[in-house]
């Protein structure tokens, strides 16, 4: 099997499977991904800062309660259940997220994108809407949601981000905590391989 | 003296080498940068293969700079940590072989004359090896039996010359679309034939069966069947109580003396401690872009630009494998359901590939060497799957439709692709040098690639997809994708430190030892001018047992019958 460096991620097909190309590092990861600041970008937000990047004194041990809040509403807004599929809140999203970006040999940076962001998008829901962004409605979630993706600088990577985590906490063994029961695995007919990961298997211990 | 010969890379380079002198009666230590896994630590984890650096160093600490043509002609450098590109193919004991498919192809005997063959082409550095088909041939037997390969053979118009009549091993189990790729390939008058696999279909020398969980390629094996470096070498290499293998030993150095001999190894230990090891040899199998790095920057009084590097040979040459790919969409409404549902099974192998262009003469090419065409299932990995699907034609896509996408990809369809081999021509624009700046965790320099192609690689490969395509579409393809471009396949390398007989063409001569530093010799794909139209592990394991061979010959010989050689492996029980 041929693995091809690609651009960025897998943005185009070359030799279609390269689990290599679509790698999250547990210390780096893409931040900037060369996308232009257009005209009206920065109406939402500043582009990425040397703040989002720098490593804080402490981390901080989790998310804050409203930032779960905030995290739970998009997750479950770009992952929604359906009559007969999980939802990013059947699958653990925010817990599966949590416990990957939380563990101390996460790169901070790619952490504190992730938080500084999401408290830039509750920023942005307050002074659009005057409510948090797990307070207003759909329709207005997709418009917030579409346009930090289209017309900020961060948008598209922290939304790419965010979903990178939900599809493996939709995929990945349910040892690491998201796809309980298997639920993902078995909506999508996957069938894994064998030997699977014990918990003393982890990647996070080997 | 700590040692008789010391082995840096613990890939398909340096575990023939290690074995074959242990066994010959030598004390071997082989330095691996990276952690000792076994079987008991391999498990179908798709976070632990795939998306987390377990396999491979963080890019923070280690990392390439790779330097790409720009639109306008020149060329841009970027480290791989902001790219997130690498060349890591798995840093640990048995190196990249633990992750392979185990595609196993010979070369033919004329890709070790294509200049005589074929002629210069303009702007490539093509050169006929020093070695013939007929030197290496013993050696690719003996990797069917070392190493394991499992197959069945049958005629087909470029099947190469052996001295065997068959593989060692049968074939692993094959997938129902095998036989709907032979009678349909039949029936358009092609040969495909079975690939022969470094993956065990029975237990033997100590390893275990495949167990055709369907998950192979970028997998570590749990039950040994895989003929990697590690299961099928060096554990054996091990068991002679003459080789030590010593894991988190990252070498930065190789010291030279007055005389210009190579004196000392030197490495980081797990604790970051500078270290030394000497030896008699030194043996350099680190992949190809490393070693020329380590080459490189192991200047010494005799050796100002470098070991090997007294013509400025090494790092020139670099190649990879060049050639595209498509993917067949086999929708199951489509198909009848019997088909439909023998499609569906997953575990055993497609096992099929098509040389019948592996020398092409065409009207509008004319006679020019060609290509391997792969056949295979689309890796199961599912969240690369799903990741691949966040992407539309606008931009990311999320809610019902990412849902949808991810539904009808899934449970649709099943995915049959083709994978095209073909040579990377050498050239000027492909090499590798020392980054004048940057440097890793050690403080150690990072090597810079320059990545160049040549065209006529695209040409080739346009040619072959093609032929994939067609094979596809014949085969009942719904849709055919398909992708051809000069980008490097990192799992791919070699060159940078070619074998020839001039010193100063070339970096080794004809038995792979350096030509200007008589106890240095490199066995991993860095000797390779040019690089055949299949995978190169077959041809790396079986050039590096012919150089062991050599340097067994430079210590004085066999030194003591040992215990437990070949003919006893097969009693070994199985782990």
């Amino acid at each position: 099997m041929k693995q091809r460096h690609l651009d960025r991620e897998q943005t185009r097909l070359n030799c279609g499977t390269i689990p290599e190309a679509g790698r999250l590092s547990r210390r780096s990861f893409l931040l900037t991904g060369g996308v232009a600041l257009s005209a009206g970008a920065a109406v939402v937000t500043a582009p990425l800062t040397l703040a989002d990047l720098a490593t804080p004194e402490t981390v901080q041990p989790g998310f804050t309660a409203k930032q779960e809040q905030i995290l739970a509403a998009v997750t479950e807004h770009l992952f929604p259940k359906g009559s007969d599929s999980p939802g990013a809140t059947d699958i653990n999203a925010v817990a599966y997220l949590q416990s990957a970006i939380f563990r101390p040999d996460f790169a901070a940076g790619t952490r504190n994108f992730i938080i500084n962001r999401t408290q830039t998008l509750h920023e942005a829901s307050m002074e659009r809407f005057d409510l948090a962004f797990d307070e207003i409605e759909p329709p207005q979630r997709e418009t917030l949601l579409r346009y930090v993706a289209d017309r900020t600088r961060w948008g598209e990577n922290w939304i790419s981000l965010l979903l990178s985590y939900v599809l493996e906490a939709l995929l990945s063994d349910p040892v690491y905590g998201g796809n309980p029961d298997e639920i993902g695995w078995k909506w999508l007919e996957h069938r894994p391989g064998f030997p699977r990961p014990p918990a003393n298997k982890m990647y996070t211990r080997l | 003296m700590d040692f008789d010969v010391c082995v840096i890379g613990s890939g398909a380079g340096g575990g023939p080498v290690a074995l074959s002198l242990a066994r010959a009666g030598y004390r071997v230590v082989v330095l691996e940068k990276g952690p000792w896994f076994t079987e008991a630590d391999f498990f179908k984890d798709e976070l632990a293969c795939c998306r987390r650096k377990v396999y491979s160093p963080e890019l923070r600490d280690e990392f390439h700079v790779i330097e790409d043509r720009t639109d306008d002609g020149g060329w841009v450098a970027t480290p791989g940590y902001e790219s997130g590109r690498d060349f890591w193919n798995g840093n640990c004991v048995g190196g990249a072989t633990n992750f392979m498919s185990g595609f196993f192809h010979r070369l033919k005997p004329k890709d070790f004359h294509l200049l005589s063959e074929y002629g210069p082409i303009d702007g490539a550095n093509i050169v006929d090896w020093p070695i013939s088909y007929q030197d290496l041939e013993p050696y690719y037997a003996k990797v069917e039996q070392e190493v394991g390969i499992s197959g069945r053979l049958v005629a087909h118009p470029n099947q190469e010359p052996r001295s065997t009549s068959d593989f060692p091993y049968p074939p692993t189990a094959e997938h129902p679309a095998s036989r709907w790729i032979d009678d349909t390939c039949g029936e358009i008058g092609l040969h495909p034939l079975p690939v022969p696999r470094a993956v065990l279909s029975r237990p033997a020398m100590g390893r275990g069966a495949c167990q055709y969980s369907g998950y192979c390629g970028s997998y570590g094996c749990s039950s040994g069947a895989k003929g990697s470096s590690r299961a099928a070498l060096l554990n054996h290499a091990h068991a002679t109580g003459r080789c030590e293998i010593r894991p988190h030993a990252k070498v930065y150095h190789l010291d030279s003396d007055q005389h210009g001999r190579v004196v000392a190894a030197s490495y980081y230990d797990q604790d970051d401690k500078a270290q030394s090891v000497d030896a008699r040899i030194f043996v350099v199998a680190c992949h190809a872009i490393e070693s020329s790095r380590l080459l490189l920057l192991s200047t010494g009084q005799r050796h100002p630009q470098g070991l090997g590097n007294n013509h400025g040979q090494v790092g020139k040459n670099l190649i990879f494998s060049a050639g595209g790919a498509g993917t067949g969409h086999f929708y199951y409404k489509n198909i009848d359901p019997q088909k439909a549902e023998a499609f569906k099974v997953q575990g055993p192998f497609v096992n099929r590939a098509l040389q019948d262009w592996y020398f092409i003469d065409d009207k509008d090419l004319g006679k020019v060497k060609g290509g391997t065409i792969e056949l295979l299932m689309r890796h199961p990995n599912p969240i690369s799957q799903a990741n691949r699907l966040k992407r539309g034609p606008d931009g990311l896509v999320w809610g019902e439709t990412l849902k949808q996408k991810l539904k009808s990809n899934f449970t649709e369809a099943r995915y049959l692709r083709f994978e095209s081999f073909c040579d990377w021509l050498p050239n000027d624009n492909c090499h590798v040098s020392i980054d004048p700046k940057l440097k890793d965790r050690w403080a150690t320099p990072v090597a810079r690639t320059r990545v160049g192609y040549h065209d006529h690689d695209l040409k080739i490969g346009r040619f072959l997809v093609e032929k994939g395509r067609h094979v596809l579409t014949t085969l009942g393809a719904d849709k055919v994708t398909w992708g051809l471009s000069g980008a490097p396949p990192a799992n791919l390398v070699a060159g940078g430190c070619r074998f020839g007989n001039d010193p100063k063409t070339s970096v080794l001569d004809a038995d792979c030892r350096a030509h200007d530093v008589d106890n240095l010799y490199v066995t991993d794909g860095s000797f390779m001018p040019t690089g055949g139209s299949v995978p190169y592990t077959w041809t790396i394991y079986a050039n590096a047992f012919r150089v062991a061979d050599k340097i067994v010959g430079e210590l004085g010989g066999v030194r003591e019958q040992p215990t437990g050689a070949m003919c006893g492996l097969d009693q070994m029980p199985v782990v």
